[in-house]
């Protein structure tokens, strides 16, 4: 299992691959930070702090505070703010 | 974290392990396969074997695509990154999953440019950073991976970079599963169903399981308490006689799935005839191609690969690991000459292939066993 950071250069530097990423389970939560509606678009963070654009074209519309279930930097699941 | 620490409460999976013995009928042994490989990773991370009761088997699917991915594919990616003027892009389990010229890493060191990345969108930044380039991402996966492919060749289309393309080797999910489930060799009681694919494509799909094959499924979530869970969901379909698609995901998982996710799928890829997979040989429409539609964007139609088959090393045994046969440490090589820095079976190389996740977590447990 690789313990090495993985990630390019830009997006994601810094996080370290515990899990793979092309199948299921890397999944994970992020909050939502900015949205930009035009281009389909989300910065979001994850519980570790590490900071993401990811694709928000196959949920509905997100906002601010939202949680998304990301895979491979776009959003299959969306919870709205609580 | 919500949605993920409260799964992970070792008391509560502790209770649910204790009331599983009550719903074994005496004498009977039980074999449940769980499809995908982030339950496998799960159930050896956490220790849920060693919760379950005697009598209660897991069976390690072939739900890891990096695993799944035959040989003669990594080649392609490897012909592809080696000509000149291409970036090949990948995530980064695949770098290290060898082929019969080499892994892609191989490749890097010997000069290629071959650089992980995260997401596909991350491929396309660098195409779009470097317009004198070509840049190919080696697209792997299952359908919970395939959506992000498509909606990146989407985007790729709308602003014309047209120096991006993709090596296509997603895959389905139901083909292998038919396949497992019309295999002689294996004689299994039920599925713990994987929840990220589910999530896209819904928990319809798996229907023909217990309508086709009278054996019950469960749609199961990735943390250790969601595992426990659906393992006692088949249990008590079984039980009960029952035979039935449950979905213990439910916080996740929609009976329909992600409509815009199929759609832009179906907009985007077209069903292969046929695929090959490592362990399984070749099955009828099991994975995806570009469409003719997205051709401008297809690597298979931009450069000339051969495509050939090529057969696994006769020392490895991924192909009875991924179908269940054997166990990760029965395999000949096994933690010899085949381990997570020098592995010979793609199995070894991805976290979540079955004998690099029993090698980091399981094989402790099982010394002290034997101990």
């Amino acid at each position: 299992m690789s313990a090495e950071p993985t990630g390019s250069d830009r997006e994601g530097a810094g996080r370290r691959q515990i899990r793979c990423i092309t199948c299921s389970d890397d999944g994970r939560w992020m909050r939502v930070l900015e949205v930009d509606v035009r281009r389909a678009l989300a910065l979001c963070v994850d519980a570790d702090g590490a900071d993401e654009t990811v694709d928000t074209g196959i949920v509905a519309a997100v906002a601010p505070g939202d949680s998304l279930l990301v895979h491979a930097g776009t959003a299959l699941q969306r919870r709205e703010t609580q | 974290m919500r949605f993920v620490h409260e799964f992970r409460d070792g008391e509560l999976g502790r209770a649910v392990a204790t009331e599983l013995p009550a719903l074994l009928a005496p004498g009977r042994s039980y074999k449940l396969m769980e499809v995908c490989g982030g339950h496998t990773h799960a159930i050896y991370r956490y220790g849920i074997e060693q919760l379950l009761p005697a009598g209660l088997e897991l069976v390690h699917g072939p739900g890891c695509p990096v695993c799944v991915l035959p040989m003669g594919r990594v080649d392609d990616g490897v012909r592809v990154a080696r000509q000149s003027g291409v970036i090949l892009t990948c995530f980064g389990d695949m770098m290290r999953v060898p082929g019969s010229l080499g892994s892609l890493l191989e490749a890097k060191a010997l000069g290629a440019d071959v650089r992980t990345v995260y997401s596909p969108l991350d491929a396309l930044r660098i195409a779009r950073e470097n317009p004198e380039r070509e840049v190919v991402f080696f697209a792997i996966g299952f359908e919970t991976t395939a959506p992000s492919t498509a909606l990146t060749l989407k985007r790729a289309r709308e602003e014309r970079i047209a120096n991006f393309s993709c090596l296509c080797n997603h895959v389905l999910i139901e083909p292998p599963l038919r396949a497992l489930l019309d295999s002689p060799d294996l004689q299994l009681d039920g599925f713990v169903g994987p929840g990220h694919v589910a999530t896209v494509i819904g928990a319809r799909p798996f229907a023909f399981v217990p309508r086709e094959y009278g054996k019950p499924i469960v749609v199961s979530g990735f943390e250790p308490l969601d595992v426990l869970q659906s393992i006692q969901m088949l249990l008590v379909q079984l039980a009960a006689g029952r035979c039935e698609v449950e979905t213990q995901y439910r916080r996740v998982v929609s009976w329909e799935g992600n409509q815009r996710a199929l759609a832009a799928m179906e907009e985007v890829f077209s069903p292969r005839e046929h695929f090959e997979w490592r362990g399984l040989g070749s099955i009828a429409r099991s994975a995806l191609r570009i469409s003719d539609a997205y051709a401008e964007h297809d690597a298979e139609r931009r450069f000339v690969l051969p495509g050939v088959e090529i057969a696994d090393p006769r020392e490895c045994q991924c192909g009875e690991v991924l179908r269940g046969i054997i166990k990760p440490w029965e395999c000949r090589v096994f933690g010899t000459a085949c381990t997570p820095e020098r592995a010979i079976g793609a199995c070894m190389v991805s976290p979540e292939g079955a004998c690099a996740a029993y090698y980091s977590f399981g094989r402790h447990a099982r010394e002290r066993a034997a101990v």
